[in-house]
């Protein structure tokens, strides 16, 4: 009996010394075993782009005689030239349609996402549902349509075409962006602003749209990369190589060069540059933007 | 400069009545707290008269004027919000003339109105700061700031210092209040802190569930609540509710102690009343209202002392030292005036005082 | 400016320009799916669903519904779970963590374009990098005709799977982040241990973060377009086709309009069903935002 009680008595204490004991013990072994399995991780995820940088800058022999791992035999800044220069039109087409259309994006959402957030009417519950919505619609449901409208409207071919389609697409996204943001400005600086006398223009434009900077900077970062990379858009509504982003053209580069990897490593690095150095530069504002509501990717 | 004057307004918010016909006239010049329990309604009017809601029915005017129309800005008020909505990207001197700039001031007349008002409330080192740079005390300012730039009619209040701590609200509750007689601008102030609205305003409209329950000066609110809402609202800690019957010479309350006092006569043996007294009144006695302690609560000047009468709960502010504990017994007597009220309707029937006791 | 008018004044230009060019488009696609269109020329005649009774007999597309069905079962399971465990090691480790993080979000900044032609000769035989790393580890064995008619489909979506686990990692990191410490030293001191811990509070508390990850894998899953596009063709013989290709490819490469628009209305279709738990929960959140 008196050994019972005592074993009882002892029993918890024990547990807990145990416990703790063998928490002690594990806490090196997961955290080495946690770090080692992040770094493979991060090797495995990294190595496509790894190998595509060493094969950009490589001589085609380099890379038949000593395989695609190797460090390079000769360091071949010229191939990353050489695509560059092909890739000029693409990439200046590419600048022409993407800017305008993350401006347009920006501003037209800016407004409706002000309406929507800021005001209060009749059907404005729907009408966001309606915009959460369209933020689904797969590119399919609209192609044939718009190709055969911008052919009617003779803007087949052009820049406007896609910079309108694009604006188009980006609505849905960017309003719920901008309409979950200004949310979060109290409602009281619209009101004050009446107060002051501001008209509602006023209000938006001299209130709102500064008090949006940061969330503006994180929906610019992400839609111009989405824009940027657009592809398909860039087939349906363009014919001739002026009028095609650079989506299109590493496409035909890819074509043209066959088996010459380290040109077409080259033209995927060239293609790639603007959207990494805007990610790497904006990094943060694109992971806000990101996680401000979003579901594309 | 103007008075104010509210008839029988209403304001629905699609089949809920929040405010259930309302009258008051508001001075030129005074200084009117609306105060209340929170959803009684108090913001509602006051943005109501900001033009910041519509009107249902009835008339608000300012200086004469029915102002249910026009929008805000075209009725020379300023108003100070609870969360001061100072705009975030502006500098304060900016922040404060933001009105004068849109109205097309010139920049001197801008450059003199902002330093004046900075004169005024001390902010004169902070005009090239952003708000984010400020303390809560100094926004609470510029918000104010901006306010006594537009030198309006009418200064509109929503609860500006709800955000402050305890010991900056008090200061800036002289503060405001000192201005308000420099300035002599007709204020209205809603605050559901019933000090505030006691040390600060000339009048107070108290209200509940959309409607006035008293309006008058601080001071005859305290001392002669109308209702038994008023009654419980005013005064901190809340004036003890305690059931009883009139019996001769004095009340007769549950536990079956009389209190014998003077000023009972006209009522009617036996009817049931619910006697009013203020913590404060109360003083210890060898006989009288026996209380039983829950705890003691000293603050060096006085002790309060929380515990029940009966099965009343109730609250003494003695100015002894007392140290009693869950479970001691103490004997209390009101030296101060008995307010009487009907349980029925609520209301108050009279005042009565405590007689000698022999 | 009419109190009433002006919230519409400032919806006006984002409803012009969707209404015009994305909205009365995809009345459209309904309206020309029942028709027999070919081309742009000139409209077709109504064929009623004639163009969905051939669909559920056509080999070609019925083959590309069964890989878009892998699709959405492997964009489901394969980028969720890699980026939540990649999520919790980055959260739990610290070490260089804004490096490793950057690592993990860079596919993210590249378009399908850049994937299908980076991965697309990835997979090149013998001399592609996978084959060759293969080789170099002494795994010989395992090499495949990865982009062959075996293999081609899933190879495709291990391209994609890569870039949608960067996604998902982000949107998870965030989730992860959003959770009070407090709460988990509270389950702590409660007596948790890591695994109680991590199933009883953190995994729900991920909910949100789960929902915008989900929804994202079954759209980018059940379109699929422009990776294969890039990397396949579709090919070898159809062994990679999904359904978003095939209308791509029945519209403007065989110039059947109407029966590309039939495609695309059930895309539109099976997305529409996938995703309406998600809009009722913005609605619910908005609702009570507003209220």
């Amino acid at each position: 009996m008196t050994d019972m009680t005592t074993q009882i008595s002892a029993a918890p204490q024990d547990i807990i010394n145990r416990g703790t004991l063998r928490e002690r013990l594990e806490e090196p072994f997961m955290r080495g075993g946690q770090i080692g399995l992040l770094l493979l991780l991060a090797l495995v995820f990294f190595l496509p782009v790894l190998g595509t940088l060493l094969t950009a800058v490589r001589t085609i022999p380099d890379i038949t005689q000593n395989g695609a791992w190797a460090l390079p035999a000769s360091y071949e800044w010229g191939n990353l030239g050489r695509a560059f220069v092909e890739m000029l039109p693409y990439l200046k087409a590419s600048v022409i349609i993407t800017l305008p259309s993350v401006a347009g994006t920006l501003l037209v959402s800016m407004m409706a996402g002000y309406a929507l957030s800021r005001m209060r009417f009749q059907g404005r519950i729907w009408m966001f549902l309606v915009i959460v919505s369209l933020s689904f619609v797969p590119i399919h449901t609209q192609l044939i349509p718009v190709f055969r409208l911008m052919s009617d409207l003779g803007l087949h071919d052009t820049f406007a075409a896609q910079i309108i389609v694009h604006i188009m697409r980006q609505i849905p996204f960017a309003v719920l962006i901008m309409t979950n943001f200004f949310n979060t400005v109290p409602g009281e600086l619209r009101e004050a602003g009446r107060i002051d006398g501001a008209s509602e223009w006023t209000i938006f434009r001299r209130i709102y749209v500064p008090v949006a900077r940061p969330a503006l900077s994180a929906l610019i970062v992400l839609e111009f990369t989405w824009i940027w990379n657009d592809l398909l858009w860039g087939l349906v509504l363009t014919q001739g190589a002026g009028k095609k982003p650079v989506t299109v053209g590493i496409l035909s580069f890819e074509g043209e060069y066959e088996i010459a990897w380290n040109m077409v490593a080259s033209g995927a690095v060239v293609a790639a540059i603007p959207t990494l150095a805007v990610f790497l530069a904006f990094q943060k504002h694109f992971i806000r933007g990101m996680t401000m509501g979003s579901v594309k990717g | 400069m103007a008075h104010v004057t509210i008839n029988q307004v209403i304001k629905n918010y699609g089949a809920v009545r929040a405010i259930k016909g309302i009258d008051v006239d508001i001075d030129d010049g005074e200084f009117v707290a609306l105060v209340g329990p929170s959803g009684c309604g108090k913001t509602t009017l006051l943005r109501m008269i900001a033009g910041l809601e519509d009107i249902t029915g009835g008339t608000i005017e300012i200086g004469g004027k029915v102002v249910n129309g026009l929008q805000p800005k075209a009725r020379d008020i300023a108003m100070v919000f609870q969360n001061y909505a100072l705009y975030p990207h502006m500098k304060v001197a900016d922040n404060m003339s933001f009105s004068m700039q849109l109205a097309g001031a010139s920049k001197d007349e801008i450059k003199v109105k902002v330093e004046d008002a900075a004169r005024i409330l001390n902010l004169e080192p902070y005009l090239d700061r952003y708000p984010r740079e400020l303390s809560g005390g100094q926004r609470q300012r510029v918000a104010m700031g901006r306010a006594i730039v537009r030198n309006p009619k009418v200064f509109l209040f929503d609860e500006p210092l709800s955000n402050l701590d305890a010991k900056l609200r008090v200061s800036m509750r002289a503060e405001i209040k000192s201005l308000h007689q420099r300035l002599g601008t007709t204020a209205v102030y809603v605050t559901h802190d019933q000090i505030e609205a006691m040390t600060m305003a000339d009048k107070i409209v108290v209200m509940s569930e959309g409607r006035i329950e008293q309006v008058g000066t601080p001071l005859d609110l305290y001392d002669e609540p109308a209702n038994l809402f008023v009654a419980a609202f005013i005064g901190s800690p809340s004036m003890n509710l305690l059931e009883a019957q009139v019996c001769d010479g004095g009340v007769r309350f549950a536990d079956g102690t009389v209190l014998a006092l003077s000023g009972t006569e006209g009522f009617e043996t036996g009817r049931p009343v619910i006697a009013g007294i203020r913590p404060d009144t109360f003083e210890l006695a060898e006989r009288g209202l026996t209380v039983q302690v829950n705890v003691t609560e000293p603050t060096g000047a006085e002790t309060q002392v929380v515990g029940q009468i009966g099965d009343t709960p109730v609250t003494c502010l003695m100015r002894e030292r007392i140290s009693g504990r869950y479970g001691d017994v103490l004997h209390v007597l009101p030296q101060g005036p008995v307010h009487l009220f009907d349980p029925e309707t609520r209301q108050r029937l009279g005042t009565a005082r405590a007689a000698i006791v022999n | 400016m009419n109190a009433r008018l002006t919230p519409w004044l400032f919806l006006m230009p984002a409803i012009a320009i969707y209404g015009i060019f994305g909205a009365y488009p995809i009345f459209q696609t309904f309206a020309i799916s029942l028709t027999d269109q070919v081309g742009v020329a000139e409209p077709g005649k109504f064929i009623g669903l004639q163009n969905y009774v051939t669909l559920i007999q056509d080999d070609y597309f019925l083959n590309a519904l069964k890989h878009t069905g892998i699709w959405v079962i492997a964009f489901l399971i394969v980028p969720n779970s890699l980026a939540i465990t990649i999520a919790l090691l980055v959260k739990q480790t610290f070490w260089g963590a804004s490096l490793i993080k950057t690592v993990f979000f860079l596919p993210l900044a590249l378009s399908f374009a850049i994937v299908g032609v980076v991965w697309g000769w990835i997979y090149e035989p013998d001399v592609g990098l996978l084959d060759q790393l293969l080789i170099g580890l002494g795994l010989e064995s395992l090499i495949v005709e990865w982009l062959g008619p075996d293999a081609a489909t899933y190879s495709v979506i291990a391209a994609a799977a890569w870039r949608q686990t960067a996604f998902a990692t982000v949107v998870f990191l965030a989730g992860l982040s959003s959770i009070p410490t407090e709460l988990i030293e509270a389950a702590k001191v409660d007596g948790g241990t890591r695994r109680q811990i991590f199933f009883r509070i953190t995994l729900p508390l991920l909910k949100p973060a789960s929902t915008i990850a989900v929804s994202s894998a079954l759209i980018h899953a059940l379109l699929a377009t422009e990776i294969v596009l890039t990397m396949t063709e579709g090919g070898p013989f159809g062994s990679s086709e999904v359904v978003g290709y095939r209308m791509y490819m029945e519209t403007f490469w065989n110039y059947k309009f109407g029966y590309g628009a039939a495609i695309g209305v059930i895309v539109t279709l099976m997305t529409a069903i996938l995703v309406v738990p998600y809009v009722r929960r913005m609605a619910k959140a908005q609702e009570r935002d507003w209220s």
